[in-house]
């Protein structure tokens, strides 16, 4: 099972994350501030930080970059700061996700999820020799029509599927709704109105932890959509 | 130890001492340099009447009175009167005396070769008698027969008197001349005008009865005449000369050899014995007498002497007298050593010795002074305007050192001239002998004092000037430089529009007339000012276009930007001066305007900060509460409640840092060029459920090609988002939302615009600018979910990226409009 420590200088709030990751059957690890999460990372075996960056004393930033220098687990920012700038920083000096505060629990479940099997499970990808398509965590297997993102099977509908599998065998080429249009329907993108938008919705409400925020279907506003290429 | 020299003022005693000095010996100088003058320039009046100047130059070589060239002008002089006293006695005398019992005969002086011998002879003293009184005559006309009787002596004139064409007139040579001339001519008529005997010849006869024709006595009259008054002239100058050259009358001595006939006569004014003794005797005996002398024989050419006379001045001396120095005459001349004689040479020889002592005192007296004179005007000049100020060298000048340097010399020059002019007539009268010679050194010192005074003040002034750096801004021609510049100025700046353009104009028009009309040359000149002044108006315009850049500059933003002044003038410069006070108001209001924006907007960021992190508690614990399986309705309702009124406060939390970083203008735009047609499906796609969530129906119009525009992607999605999510909001349930996309042409661009049309479900109680305002919503009761703050960002957003965004309120009917410029695309 894994470790996982919280950080932040709300106690309520470092409670209430605890209560959501144990239900998740994770082991929790609690700390108030900075310098007592260094202490904490040295004493346990510790699989994934979540921290704040406003707290009193040694704060997130300064903590994160002290980590950096000898381990690699994955640290979740969890902050109030929402500017564009705070989270370029947070991401730049190592953090591997920003999650702003208020935040919604379920998405910061998952998002612990999905960077704990990316960190435990890095390297273990058994040799392929299947139509197997991939764009970092998502891995389409053409042969068996199966989707999977971070291991876990999605469903998905034949349009939806087409449509995916497209944009990843071309992934990082952005497609317009016309061109998505024309070449999964196979007929002329006439009155094709919103159909490939709606769709594109319902894929990322699928693969997506934060459809708001996607991280593998983009949308490329006035432009089109895109798989970004990982 | 660096060796500094350091400039002090000179002690003011000590100045004055060096000034009075330079005073002093300028006085002195003066006097020195008039004696000098005065004794250096010589005049010597003769005997025989002429005058020689002579001068004793300063620095000339060491010489004797007997090697200078006034001392062979005056030998020569004597000596030419000498060889013609000599000349002259040898005529009228015998034996070294006069004799007026000496006979002369009129014959030997005939010249006609043709004529027969004719012996004449008069008495010496008749002769000169004669010249001395003159020559009455009698005319008389006639036949040339008639004529020849009165010659020939055959006269028994009375008896023949009626037949005898003769006419005698008795008067005056004139008078008798006058009545012929009034006669009318007659053939065959001749006039004879013939002498009235005074004084007869030794004989006792007439010149008429030694004639034998009217050619013979015309001769002899000629003669006659010729003769006696030479002979009266010799006369007058041998008594005038025997005085001269006798013996302590003269320093010349002289001893002329002459022959005569077999023997020979030796003039001298000597006691010299010259019996019996060769020319190399005598020549030996006067060198041991004099150590002058001067022996001359004309036969072999040969000169003897110490002096600088030559042979070939001896010559042409001799030449005048050539009757008596035959070749085989000798000639000596000596000088008395002594110079015991009160004559030229004494006079001279004086003069010199009187001067001679003092002119080397004077003349070094010159050269110390202007020595010394030069080294007080050094001193005077280095050490002028000097004054300690604060141990600190300052130049200072004086009050006059204010009157203009032109007016000044010039009138400096006028009364340096005036004293000059003056030292002049002094002279001039000393000269003349009006003034005597004690005199004339004392007023030219006193007028040297006082040409000093002014002098030395006028350039002290002027070295005092130089040195406090003042000099030219004394000058006459920068102070009315500088007054007309004012006056011009004055008037320029005084004066309406009017007197500023058109009076230069039509001065420059007046200018260029006035050449014109002076011809050719004038042309060019009109030519030339033409051009100048079309380079000037192109340095104005060059100028004030740079002012209206700068203007443009200021307009589009940068209120930074200075127009450079520095080469300004005049209404343009104010114009740029003003125009750069503009600029810089206009920066600082931008800049206290964004410094007030941004700290607004970093207060609202801050609180939003500290408002999240028990927010963040909130949501999580009543998300938490939902989880505990809670079964009673009321309970659920009031979580809901809580939960719904939470995330509002989140989300009117992030529109409120949004909305006042949006209009600080905090926010940095990625501009691309994108399809705005795309970007509308993609979105209504996002809504898709929520718009059948509220049973709307999407009424879309597909413009069916692409409509590019420039704009950040992502900041155009957020306000679609806004729009179609306040559509789904706050739609009346059941209609429909038309959404329109269409391209026009305005003004030659071509705009793409978005509409999307809604019926509202509660009453619209305000206009549309209301509803963009910040925390405004179409009802007043603000019940639903919203922070009233979409419209104004939407608003600002599209502004800021360059677009248009309008809202229109009819009745129910809500309608929004966002249009961006058209981009073409290949």
């Amino acid at each position: 099972m894994s470790n996982i420590l919280i950080c932040d200088d709300e106690k309520e709030i470092v409670d209430a994350i605890e209560i959501y990751l144990i239900q998740e059957g994770f082991q929790v690890f609690k700390a108030y501030h900075g310098q007592e999460a260094l202490d904490q990372l040295k004493k346990q075996d510790i699989h994934l930080l979540i921290m704040d960056i406003m707290m009193p004393g040694l704060d997130g930033i300064r903590t994160a970059m002290k980590i950096r220098e000898s381990s690699s687990i994955p640290i979740i920012f969890l902050s109030a700061k929402s500017q564009d700038a705070d989270k370029i920083l947070g991401l730049n000096i190592g953090a591997d996700d920003y999650i702003t505060k208020p935040f919604n629990p379920l998405e910061l479940v998952a998002r612990v999820k999905s960077h704990l099997r990316r960190y435990t499970k890095l390297g273990n990808i058994a040799a392929e020799n299947q139509a197997i398509y991939r764009a970092g965590g998502l891995v389409i297997n053409d042969d068996t029509k199966e989707v999977t993102v971070e291991g876990e099977a999605i469903k998905l509908t034949p349009i939806e599927y087409n449509i995916l599998c497209f944009l990843v065998k071309n992934q990082g080429k952005v497609f317009s709704i016309e061109q998505i249009y024309e070449k999964i329907w196979e007929e002329e993108a006439i009155g094709a109105d919103n159909t490939v938008a709606v769709h594109i919705r319902h894929i990322r409400e699928k693969i997506e932890i934060n459809p708001k925020n996607p991280k593998y279907l983009k949308v490329v506003w006035g432009i089109g959509y895109k798989i970004e290429k990982q | 130890m660096k060796k500094e020299k350091i400039k002090k003022p000179l002690n003011p005693k000590i100045r004055e001492g060096i000034y009075f000095l330079e005073r002093l010996l300028m006085v002195v100088l003066s006097a020195c340099i008039t004696l000098v003058f005065m004794n250096s320039f010589f005049k010597i009046v003769t005997s025989y009447g002429t005058t020689y100047h002579y001068a004793v130059l300063p620095f000339e070589k060491e010489q004797s009175f007997e090697e200078r060239e006034i001392f062979h002008t005056l030998l020569l002089g004597k000596m030419e009167q000498i060889t013609e006293y000599a000349a002259i006695s040898h005529v009228l005398e015998t034996k070294g005396e006069y004799d007026g019992t000496k006979v002369i005969d009129l014959g030997e002086k005939i010249q006609e070769e043709s004529s027969k011998k004719l012996t004449v002879p008069y008495y010496l003293d008749d002769l000169i008698a004669w010249g001395n009184y003159g020559f009455e005559y009698i005319t008389y006309t006639g036949t040339w027969q008639d004529l020849e009787t009165i010659v020939k002596g055959e006269s028994e004139g009375e008896e023949n008197e009626e037949n005898s064409t003769l006419k005698k007139y008795e008067g005056s040579l004139e008078d008798n001349r006058n009545k012929l001339a009034q006669e009318t001519p007659q053939e065959g008529r001749y006039a004879m005008e013939v002498i009235k005997p005074r004084y007869y010849s030794i004989q006792g006869k007439d010149l008429l009865e030694y004639a034998s024709s009217i050619e013979e006595y015309e001769m002899l009259k000629e003669v006659l005449i010729a003769l006696s008054g030479e002979l009266c002239s010799d006369y007058t100058k041998y008594i005038a000369l025997k005085e001269e050259c006798a013996e302590g009358k003269t320093n010349v001595n002289y001893c002329l050899k002459i022959p005569n006939g077999q023997e020979e006569i030796y003039y001298t004014n000597s006691t010299l014995d010259t019996e019996r003794k060769t020319p190399q005797e005598i020549t030996s005996e006067i060198r041991s007498m004099s150590k002058t002398f001067l022996y001359f024989d004309p036969d072999k050419v040969q000169i003897n002497t110490n002096t600088d006379i030559s042979a070939k001045q001896m010559r042409n001396l001799l030449r005048e007298q050539k009757e008596i120095f035959t070749d085989s005459a000798k000639v000596w001349f000596w000088m008395d050593d002594h110079y015991n004689a009160e004559d030229s040479f004494q006079k001279v020889k004086i003069q010199l010795e009187e001067y001679k002592p003092y002119q080397h005192i004077l003349l070094i007296t010159i050269i110390i002074s202007v020595l010394v004179i030069i080294l007080c005007v050094i001193i005077l000049t280095k050490t002028e305007g000097r004054a300690w100020e604060e141990d600190r060298l300052i130049y200072i000048t004086k009050k006059s050192d204010r009157f203009p340097v032109e007016t000044w010399t010039i009138l400096v020059m006028m009364a340096e001239g005036g004293l000059f002019v003056f030292i002049g007539l002094l002279l001039y009268s000393y000269q003349k002998g009006n003034l005597s010679a004690a005199v004339v050194p004392v007023l030219v010192g006193i007028t040297a004092f006082l040409g000093n005074e002014i002098g030395s003040r006028w350039y002290l002034s002027m070295v005092r000037r130089k040195k406090a750096g003042c000099f030219f801004k004394t000058t006459l021609f920068y102070l009315m430089a500088k007054k007309g510049k004012e006056f011009a100025v004055k008037t320029y700046e005084n004066g309406g529009l009017v007197s500023r353009t058109w009076i230069p104009y039509l001065v420059f028009l007046m200018i260029n007339l006035i050449l014109v009309l002076l011809g050719i040359g004038g042309v060019v000149g009109a030519f030339l000012l033409d051009m100048l002044l079309g380079i000037f108006y192109y340095n104005q315009k060059k100028q004030l276009s740079d002012i209206v850049e700068g203007i443009q500059r200021i307009r589009e933003g940068d209120s930074k930007h200075r127009i450079d002044t520095s080469k300004l003038k005049g209404e343009l410069y104010d114009l740029a001066v003003a125009v750069n006070g503009i600029g810089s108001g206009i920066r600082l209001a931008v800049e206290s305007s964004m410094k007030d924006e941004k700290m607004k907007t970093d207060l609202i960021t801050n609180v939003s900060h500290d408002i999240k992190t028990p927010l963040t508690s909130i949501i999580t614990y009543v998300d938490l509460l939902k989880r505990e399986n809670i079964k009673e309705e009321r309970i659920l309702g009031y979580l809901d409640i809580l939960d719904n009124k939470s995330q509002r406060l989140k989300q009117l939390i992030d529109d409120l840092v949004e909305a006042s970083k949006i209009s600080s203008g905090n926010i940095s735009l990625q501009f691309d060029t994108l399809d705005f047609v795309q970007l509308v499906k993609q979105a209504l796609g996002e809504f898709d459920e929520r718009l059948k969530e509220k049973q709307l129906q999407l009424v879309f119009k597909d413009p069916k090609e692409a409509m590019f525009i420039e704009a950040d992607s992502s900041q155009l999605w957020r306000v679609m988002e806004n729009l179609i999510t306040n559509a789904c909001k706050y739609s009346l349930s059941g209609t429909r939302i038309y959404v329109e996309m269409d391209s026009v042409e305005e003004e030659g661009k071509w705009r793409n615009h978005f509409f999307i049309k809604n019926i509202s479900e509660n009453l619209l109680e305000v206009g549309a600018e209301e509803l963009m305002e910040r925390f405004m919503r179409g009802d007043l009761s603000r019940k639903t979910e919203g922070s009233g703050l979409g419209l104004s960002i939407a608003k600002n957003l599209i502004e800021a990226m360059g677009g248009e965004f309008k809202i229109e309120v009819d009745g129910d009917l809500f309608k929004a409009s966002i249009s961006f410029e058209s981009v073409l695309m290949e």
